[in-house]
């Protein structure tokens, strides 16, 4: 009998004391074997074939779950590889096909190469001059590639029309001909 | 009745000279019931846990002959399901709850069952009665209060233990309790001392 971790007053313990414990009768033990025997406790080969059965079940189970969740990941990640190929070959679809590819690369190069002449250009020294001949240089390559990718753009069209030529000489032109974007 | 198996025929009480008999443990026993059918572990387990199973069931249920139902069929219970039983509790404990649920589950058949929350269960009490002692003042307790007194002042069980194995919250544990207490002392005929938890 035990009172413990109460915060509220018990009964006092003679009042506890008069408790009187009856024992069930001893017919019970053997009624309760009997009935355990019917539903096969002892029967120990049963009980393993049982245990067996049960492993064998979850066993099956987890094979399912694995299965389920490898396909399911499987599909996911062959949804997502096609729908990342269809994002990279759509724009291109939309331009006129791969063969674009390699212009949208020479734009790329050939504008860097723009931008960084530009850096310099301004310079009064041989490099600077080295420097506004790249830029006269690879401003007409970057308008006439993006006019190839994309030839009924305006602005394109626009920027051919005032492009300067490589062979301008004069230093004050080739300044004021560049075309900041 | 099958021989039990080598290793825990020495874990069994044994007299041995000069020495303590050794006690086979629960979870030995059960082993034995679960790899060799053992009856004689079962029969040990039976002998050591069923005094305070058929306590709390006579208690709950006040008769000598539901209570060893329930006890059977608490054993029944408890051999069935014992292969996923964790030990994350001690046997016991986990005997107690499956008896208590059973009891509880012949109460409710009964319509017997119910836990009295409101602020007036103490007129739900009889009043006095001379020459009433403790074990007749429990059987007048309303079910929830029986439950909640027997298992926590008579069997030592915690108020965490109570509210798992009746589905309740431990406050509801405790104020079933207090008011138990607060009742029995009315019944018995006691001044009472308790204070509202």
């Amino acid at each position: 009998m035990k009172h413990v971790h109460d915060d509220e007053p018990a009964l006092a313990p003679a009042l506890m004391a008069t408790l009187r414990d009856e024992a069930p009768r001893g017919a019970l033990r053997d009624r309760t074997v009997r009935a355990l025997h019917r539903e096969s406790v002892f029967d120990a080969r049963q009980r393993r074939r049982a245990r067996a059965e049960r492993r064998r079940r979850y066993a099956l189970g987890a094979i399912a779950a694995a299965a389920l969740f490898g396909s399911g990941f499987g599909a996911g990640t062959w949804a997502v590889r096609r729908n990342t190929t269809g994002a990279a070959v759509a724009p291109t679809a939309a331009t006129d096909g791969p063969a674009s590819l390699p212009a949208a690369a020479k734009i790329q190069d050939a504008a860097r190469s723009y931008v960084d002449a530009l850096a310099l250009a301004t310079a009064d020294d041989a490099e600077g001059a080295r420097a506004r001949a790249v830029a006269m240089t690879s401003f007409p390559v970057v308008i006439e590639q993006m006019v190839r990718v994309v030839p009924g753009d305006l602005p394109n069209s626009a920027a051919v029309a005032g492009a300067p030529t490589s062979t301008s000489t004069s230093r004050r032109s080739a300044a004021g001909s560049i075309i900041w974007y | 009745m099958p021989p039990l198996p080598l290793h825990l025929a020495t874990a069994l009480p044994l007299p041995i000279a000069n020495s303590e008999p050794v006690v086979a443990t629960d979870r030995a026993l059960v082993r034995a019931i679960l790899d060799g059918g053992s009856e004689s572990a079962f029969v040990e387990l039976y002998q050591r846990h069923t005094p305070q199973l058929f306590r709390i069931a006579r208690r709950l249920l006040g008769s000598t002959a539901d209570a060893e139902d329930a006890v059977q069929e608490t054993w029944i219970r408890a051999m069935r399901r014992i292969d996923s039983f964790q030990w994350r509790s001690a046997l016991s404990t986990w005997l107690g709850a499956i008896v208590v649920n059973v009891a509880r589950e012949q109460l409710q058949r009964d319509a017997r069952w119910s836990v009295v929350e409101l602020r007036d269960d103490i007129a739900t009490a009889p009043a006095r009665a001379p020459d009433l002692d403790l074990e007749r003042a429990i059987a007048l307790l309303p079910p929830g209060f029986r439950a909640a007194f027997v298992l926590h002042d008579v069997e030592g069980f915690t108020h965490e233990d109570i509210a798992r194995q009746l589905g309740w919250t431990t406050g509801t544990s405790k104020s079933q309790l207090f008011r138990a207490r607060r009742a029995l002392r009315r019944v018995l005929g006691h001044p009472c001392q308790d204070r509202d938890p």
